[in-house]
């Protein structure tokens, strides 16, 4: 990528025996953050806000009450240049200014035309490239997906449940994405849920888990091309998708309900990953 | 698509949350890099920068000797002027998301597993890494 394609042109220009509180307040308004510094008709480098921070009063209240205003306002803009600045020629290519940036770690270099400085590139500029380089070879995909269905006819399952699925489903394999498929049941013991041992109606309640372990399984299409795994979990339906999606990674959680419900209204809120509401 | 894992050196330079700004800048200068990791028990704090230290230091129109100033770093906790909001992500993040969080952020991000910290991605690491898939052969 040949950097004149990144560089930009800054418009301000100071002198090196410039004062730096005055330098300060115009870089304070330069929209590219830098000011092009000249000694004696040549550009010798760049002012940035760090290198005013590193060469002005202390930022620590003990130290800068030993900075007196007096003899702070005599420091120059010469005073704040950290080493040679970085320079670089027009037809230079981004791969080429990151390593002179690294290796000499500086964070902006003059791209030169001949004898003049035609432009700036900061290292804001070549993470922008390497982002866009990287998303363009190898596009942003969702690698896990957390769809809550309930399979059961009486609860809200049929045609609903089977949409939630199928989209889901279509997102998973158009991403390649591994997709868990999770049934909440709000009435189920925790410690049933988790294979524990419990007294009372725990046959009743470990018929119903099997049943809907069945159910879930019998929703996973066969022949598909992703990764479908499936979970029952115990408990109130928001925390159950969170605690899920948390332990799965999640990317994305696709559920059913209607997008102002407030059960969809709390999982947006809460959750670390959107969700897509059907 | 390639993660941060593949950009995390063996050991990333870190503090304790009781170190000074003189440890701080000793660690720096060792290690070189734009951050040292702040830790407490083994849980990651925060982030000392490399910009922080140098505007720590006193300017040049200061009135104390070499020595005084020294003297006050080796007494001010490395909290004093460490960033707590830092952003982390894990391992498993893509390059281009963190390089988009670096350049947003305007400081390095962490990079924790259950809740430890295990490195640091800086902008020398992001322009390595544009050295790198620029000069890659792939056609495009």
């Amino acid at each position: 990528m040949p950097i004149k394609t990144l560089m930009r042109s800054p418009s301000g220009v100071v002198e090196a025996t410039e004062s730096l509180a005055i330098a300060t307040r115009r870089l304070a308004s330069e929209p590219d953050g830098c000011l092009l510094v000249r000694n004696r008709g040549r550009v010798v480098g760049v002012l940035t806000m760090a290198d005013v921070r590193a060469a002005g009063p202390s930022t620590i209240p003990t130290l800068a009450a030993y900075e007196s205003p007096s003899l702070t306002a005599h420091l120059t803009v010469a005073d704040a240049l950290r080493g040679e600045g970085v320079v670089v020629p027009l037809n230079a290519a981004a791969a080429d200014v990151a390593r002179a940036l690294r290796t000499r770690q500086q964070r902006v270099a003059l791209v030169a035309d001949g004898a003049d400085v035609v432009g700036v590139v900061t290292t804001e500029d070549l993470l922008s490239a390497l982002t866009e380089r990287l998303e363009r070879d190898s596009p942003p995909r969702l690698a896990r997906l957390l769809v809550a269905v309930s399979p059961s006819p009486t609860v809200g399952g049929g045609r609903g449940t089977r949409t939630v699925l199928d989209i889901g489903l279509e997102i998973g394999r158009r991403h390649g994405a591994t997709v868990t498929l999770l049934h909440v049941m709000r009435r189920l013991s925790p410690r049933i849920a988790e294979g524990l041992p419990v007294g009372g109606d725990s046959d009743v309640q470990r018929w119903r888990l099997a049943g809907a372990r069945a159910s879930l399984a019998r929703l996973v299409p066969t022949g598909i091309e992703t990764t479908v795994r499936t979970a029952v979990r115990a408990g109130e339906v928001v925390d159950a998708v969170l605690a899920v999606a948390a332990e799965t990674l999640a990317d994305l959680i696709v559920m059913g309900g209607r997008r102002g419900s407030a059960l969809v209204r709390e999982t947006i809120c809460r959750a670390r990953c959107p969700v897509l509401a059907v | 698509m390639e993660t941060v894992s593949t950009l995390l050196g063996y050991d990333t330079p870190a503090v304790d949350a009781d170190a000074t700004l003189v440890d701080a800048e000793t660690v720096l200068r060792a290690r070189g890099g734009d951050a040292v990791a702040v830790e407490r028990g083994g849980r990651f704090r925060g982030l000392v920068l490399a910009d922080d230290l140098a505007a720590a230091r006193p300017s040049m129109a200061t009135t104390l000797t070499f020595g005084e100033v020294n003297g006050a770093l080796m007494r001010i906790p490395v909290t004093a002027i460490m960033r707590r909001d830092v952003a982390t992500i894990a391992l498993e993040t893509p390059i281009a998301e963190a390089a988009r969080l670096v350049r947003d952020t305007g400081t390095p991000v962490a990079v924790l597993a259950g809740g430890s910290l295990v490195g640091l991605v800086v902008p020398p690491d992001l322009l390595a890494a544009l050295e790198r898939v620029e000069e890659d052969p792939r056609p495009e």
